[in-house]
């Protein structure tokens, strides 16, 4: 019992004393009868709120996980990275009207990644693989060692088409420009790096840029 | 002391209801005598075995998962008082008086519980406790989140105040 404090004669009569104080004590079972509801609803109480904070630790959770994903399956197809002036930031159109990319020259077009087909009239010796895909996927760049050889691609949208020059390794130039009926073509960028081509019938704006990224054609075709 | 009579039950959870059935009553009984006011003391009791109850899985695997209830209880009672406390501050306030503490009602025709009143807080616990409960200095030093050494100190300070009383009376 008590024992580890040194006992003191005071003691047994303190006790007799608080013993004389003690009130007739109920049944303890009764009251735990009384108590039962009461015990129940803290336990329900207890884990609802364990419920309720494991859903929001799994929604943060999944709200981060999903934020340092990226944000992936957004549909959106991103082309090879481009020098861009600051502030330019072009809506990239994923479902063009069928516009067509050809390509003149030896090497394979590494371009023309926005447009859903791409046809290669000249240039048989293109490496498979390496044109634009059918489906809308960013083929890998072209490696930056490989021979430069002069193309002339043709990239087309529904505002017009336009073909450039490309030396095959770092400049570009703007050989012709085609707009389609009741479109207006204007040159926005001409070279060395970058040409852009802008489309307007004064509702809608399609604009074809083709920007030389690593040794290599990277267009971009967006609806304004 | 409440512990486990048979060493084989020291590895076996408590089981809620002979807790209650074993523990209910003394730590009423105890606090009572702490505070001076029993429904206070039922209340803090009753909450702390409703506490207990919705965690019992893991309390019931402490050493003495009385021991965790009757601290809980004691913070209840604290809460109790500190509040009403308050409470009166606020009315003497309102109607103009002086802010006095006034202490919890002592039980009627007991001078033993006004001895035990007039001891300070930490010391009304401890021999509460030990004379009433009849716990040994562990199982305070537990309750109250104290040392044992603390413990004994209060338990002797208390002796000796309710020593004086005894002889004087």
């Amino acid at each position: 019992m008590n024992d580890d404090l040194r006992f003191d004669p005071v003691d047994d009569e303190l006790r007799r004393r608080f013993d004389a104080q003690a009130r007739p004590e109920g049944d303890p079972d009764a009251v735990l009868e009384q108590l039962r509801p009461r015990f129940r609803q803290a336990r329900q109480r207890r884990r609802a709120a364990f419920t309720g904070a494991a859903a929001l630790v799994a929604v943060v959770v999944l709200g981060a996980s999903m934020a340092l994903a990226g944000g992936g399956g957004s549909g959106r197809v991103r082309t090879p990275p481009a020098t861009k002036p600051a502030g330019t930031v072009p809506t990239v159109v994923t479902t063009l009207p069928q516009p067509t990319v050809t390509t003149t020259g030896d090497a394979g077009a590494t371009g023309g990644t926005a447009a859903p087909q791409a046809t290669t009239p000249t240039g048989s010796s293109a490496p498979a693989g390496n044109g634009p895909s059918g489906n809308g996927e960013v083929p890998p760049p072209a490696p930056t060692a490989a021979p430069a050889v002069p193309q002339t691609p043709t990239y087309n949208s529904a505002g017009g088409s336009i073909t450039v020059n490309f030396d095959g390794s770092s400049t570009v130039a703007l050989a012709s420009s085609s707009p389609a009926a009741g479109f207006t073509a204007a040159v926005h960028d001409n070279g060395p790096t970058r040409v852009e081509v802008r489309f307007s019938d004064g509702q809608t704006e399609w604009r074809i840029r083709v920007d030389v990224v690593n040794g290599a054609l990277a267009p971009e075709i967006t609806q304004h | 002391m409440h512990m486990h009579a048979d060493p084989a039950d020291l590895d076996r959870p408590a089981d809620f209801d002979d807790t209650f059935r074993e523990h209910y009553w003394p730590m009423v009984r105890s606090l009572s005598v702490a505070c001076g006011d029993r429904e206070a003391a039922a209340d803090a009791v009753q909450d702390a075995f409703t506490r207990a109850y919705a965690r019992w899985r893991r309390i019931s695997r402490y050493d003495h998962p009385a021991g965790w209830i009757r601290h809980v209880a004691l913070n209840r009672l604290r809460d109790h008082f500190r509040h009403e406390q308050r409470g009166t501050k606020v009315h003497a306030r309102l109607a103009g008086e002086a802010t006095t503490i006034v202490d919890p009602p002592v039980l009627p025709d007991d001078e033993l519980m006004a001895a035990v009143r007039r001891l300070p807080t930490q010391q009304q616990i401890a021999v509460s406790l030990y004379y009433v409960e009849q716990l040994s200095v562990r199982e305070i030093a537990a309750s109250m989140k104290l040392s044992e050494g603390a413990v004994k100190y209060h338990l002797h300070a208390g002796r000796t105040a309710l020593r004086e009383w005894i002889e004087a009376g």
